[in-house]
């Protein structure tokens, strides 16, 4: 299976290069399209032992990321279109295929008509309303890259959509589909250690849990919506999705233990944003059905959830920003899950409420920045904090130090189960 | 309201027109000041009913060092001297280019700002109640590039006064509330001519100047003069902005109901290059 998504992947490379190729021909010939992008160095360091990914050599224990990165962007555009591309080269010390082409973007926009535009392609998107949380945006994200001191930029990974946006006076209908599932990009053991809920214990790659995702194909796609509008001042959306829970919320015995999968999942949910005064607010709720256990009595199949968020952000003055979120996740027929779960000390709370904190101070005509985001899982006990200082030395070039620091009480929880992985990071960028 | 309540209101409006009366010298000059800062705010930041403009701004910091960004910026009015819509899309530097900006300015209140991020395909809602806060990391502030509606100060015409050869008026404007602003007063000195504020400063509690803003250079821009090159120095921490404005007009480039997300995520395409 990774061998045919590797050679996909290659092969939409190849296809990107080609594009790109073609259009640097013809943009010789006509008006030169649009590029640019950067060069970036990333190294993290770990900054604690890691049992669990003993057995692997001593430079990968020691980074979990290493590498050199250029970024290519080419756009243009012409009648009722334009495209986009952008393509990272990496040489990457820490990833098997140290070399590669990854196509982060390449799609096509379509104004069709003044009410119509479709962006078909490999893209990114994020909707919802919270600030590192997620309620209603089930768009594939990227932990590991958020884990390991990548530019946040890069929580998003891309997807193969096709999104349709309606405009219908002062309101947008959207609707993206993908013809196949796309899940968050988890762990796998190289760069972090993680829970493997087969073991009950953190493992590296060599005890990585077997994961299988849902066939690539029509049957197994994923359907996001979104209608937004504005209220004055306020915005509010309603979302809806179709698909798969982003994480393996499922297990299917086997003979040797176990498999992860994919549970089926529908979401639905709504949001509103605004000033209140000088604070920013929003609230956001959801509620997701576990299509594949809908009575929430199978031991093996996550249970249907109502989250929740809301959060405020004010300026300080002095170019001072402060943010407060509360996040929830309710989880429905919490005594049959209860019932069913064998490791009675690895429970989760039937409310699991996290805050989040973020302070952020620019100075220097803002080419330096200060920065703390700050997660408090307070029924999971356990904590994640994202210092970081960036400053720009010029125009061009970049630079910036952070650290990712996690512990937790257990070894089973969000944050909890990286409690091995605190990291810390630099990175030297030149834009162009 | 009752008979009592309404004679009440009547007997303090005689006693303040009789204030008033007492107070006429520097009442007149003061309405005069305002008249003349509302005709000064106009031609500033309300000349024709929209426009665009394509922005390059330097930034030197105190010690010398220089960051540049260019800029195109829209504006539709929905009202003369009311709320307005601005679209800012990033040229330059490249970490920020395809970026954009949207704010709905709001005459009275604070504004609603939006900024897209299009590596995340992010639309971010930006905390607005910082008026004072950097624009962009220059030394103008959200409000310089907005504008403060001139009722929010007093004003006093303070005498003639030409500025580089010409003839102006000068004018003092403290804050109504302390507080409201990051000045104790400002001196504009407002051309005779064109109403343009050629200069200003604005001075902390102590008296002395802190920043100082000029238009160094203004064209005729489709009839209306306009300050295509301004600039604004750090008296007090060093350091200065220079903004020069090119390929202006004043049609406004799209309704002002299109301020809106589908503008962040789909910058019209003649803005991109």
């Amino acid at each position: 299976m990774d061998l045919i998504l590797g050679s996909t992947r290659r092969w939409i490379a190849g296809l990107g290069l080609m594009v790109a190729a073609g259009v640097g021909l013809s943009g010789v010939a006509a008006g030169a399209p649009l590029i640019g992008g950067f060069v970036e160095a990333a190294q993290a360091f770990r900054v604690q032992d890691n049992d669990a990914l003993g057995g692997q050599d001593w430079d990968e224990r020691a980074y979990p990321r290493s590498e050199y990165r250029a970024q290519v962007t080419a756009r243009d555009g012409m009648g009722l279109g334009s495209f986009f591309l952008r393509v990272d080269l990496l040489s990457d010390a820490v990833a098997s295929e140290r070399t590669r082409l990854d196509v982060r973007e390449a799609y096509l926009k379509l104004y069709l008509a003044n009410w119509l535009d479709l962006k078909a392609g490999r893209q990114v998107a994020t909707w919802g309303t919270g600030d590192l949380i997620f309620a209603n945006d089930l768009f594939a994200k990227d932990w590991v890259a958020f884990f390991t001191g990548l530019d946040d930029s890069y929580l998003k990974p891309p997807q193969d959509l096709v999104r349709a946006s309606l405009y219908l006076g002062s309101v947008t209908a959207e609707l993206a589909a993908s013809p196949y599932f796309t899940p968050d990009e988890l762990p796998s053991g190289t760069r972090l250690s993680f829970y493997n809920p087969l073991m009950g214990t953190s493992v590296g790659a060599a005890q990585a849990p077997e994961v299988r995702r849902p066939p690539r194909d029509l049957a197994h796609g994923e359907l996001f919506a979104r209608v937004h509008g504005y209220q004055g001042s306020f915005e509010w959306a309603f979302y809806g999705y179709r698909g798969f829970w982003p994480t393996p919320q499922g297990v299917v015995p086997t003979v040797d233990g176990g498999q992860l999968v994919y549970p089926r999942l529908t979401a639905g949910g709504a949001s509103l944003r605004g000033p209140l005064g000088p604070w920013l607010v929003n609230i956001e709720g959801a509620a997701y059905l576990s299509n594949d256990d809908p009575d929430g009595d199978d031991p093996f199949v996550a249970n249907s959830q109502v989250r929740g968020l809301a959060g405020v952000e004010r300026s300080l003055g002095g170019d001072v920003t402060v943010g407060v979120q509360y996040y929830g996740e309710y989880m429905l027929d919490y005594a049959s899950y209860k019932a069913g779960f064998e490791q009675q000390d690895r429970l989760y709370d039937e409310l699991r409420s996290t805050l989040t904190m973020r302070l952020r101070k620019m100075m220097m005509n803002q080419t330096l920045q200060l920065s703390l985001f700050a997660y408090w899982g307070v029924s999971d006990e356990d904590w994640h904090l994202r210092p970081s200082v960036s400053y720009k030395l010029t125009d061009a070039v970049g630079a910036t130090l952070g650290a990712n620091l996690i512990d937790g009480e257990q070894p089973h929880t969000m944050f909890g189960q990286f409690r091995d992985n605190a990291n810390v990071y630099a990175r030297l960028r030149y834009s162009f | 309201m009752n008979q009592n309540q309404k004679h009440a209101k009547y007997g303090i409006l005689l006693v303040m027109a009789t204030a008033m009366a007492v107070l006429a010298p520097v009442r007149a000059s003061d309405s005069e000041g305002l008249e003349l800062m509302n005709e000064a705010h106009q031609v500033y930041y309300y000349a024709g009913e929209g426009g665009q403009a394509r922005v390059t701004m330097e930034i030197v910091d105190s010690r010398g060092r220089t960051r540049e960004r260019e800029f195109w910026m829209l504006r539709s009015d929905l009202a003369d001297m009311g709320d307005q819509r601005y679209y800012t899309y990033f040229l330059k530097p490249a970490d920020v280019r395809r970026t954009t900006f949207l704010v709905h300015k709001h005459a009275e209140g604070n504004d609603d700002r939006w900024l897209y991020i299009p590596a995340l395909d992010l639309v971010k809602r930006i905390a607005a109640n910082d008026r004072g806060s950097s624009f962009m990391g220059s030394h103008f502030s959200y409000e310089d590039v907005s504008g403060r509606l001139p009722l929010m100060d007093t004003h006093q015409i303070l005498g003639q006064e030409s500025v580089d050869g010409r003839a102006a008026t000068k004018v003092k404007s403290t804050p109504k509330e302390a507080g409201t602003a990051d000045y104790a007063y400002r001196l504009t000195w407002v051309c005779n001519e064109s109403h343009l504020p050629l200069r200003e400063e604005y001075y902390g509690d102590d008296g002395e100047v802190q920043r100082r803003f000029e238009i160094l250079e203004v064209a005729d821009v489709e009839g209306i003069p306009t300050a295509v090159k301004r600039s604004m120095e750090d008296v007090d921490g060093g350091g200065h902005t220079l903004l020069h404005f090119s390929e202006l007009s004043y049609e406004p480039p799209l309704e002002a109901q299109a301020y809106n997300e589908r503008l962040l995520k789909n910058p019209p395409r003649e803005y991109t290059r």
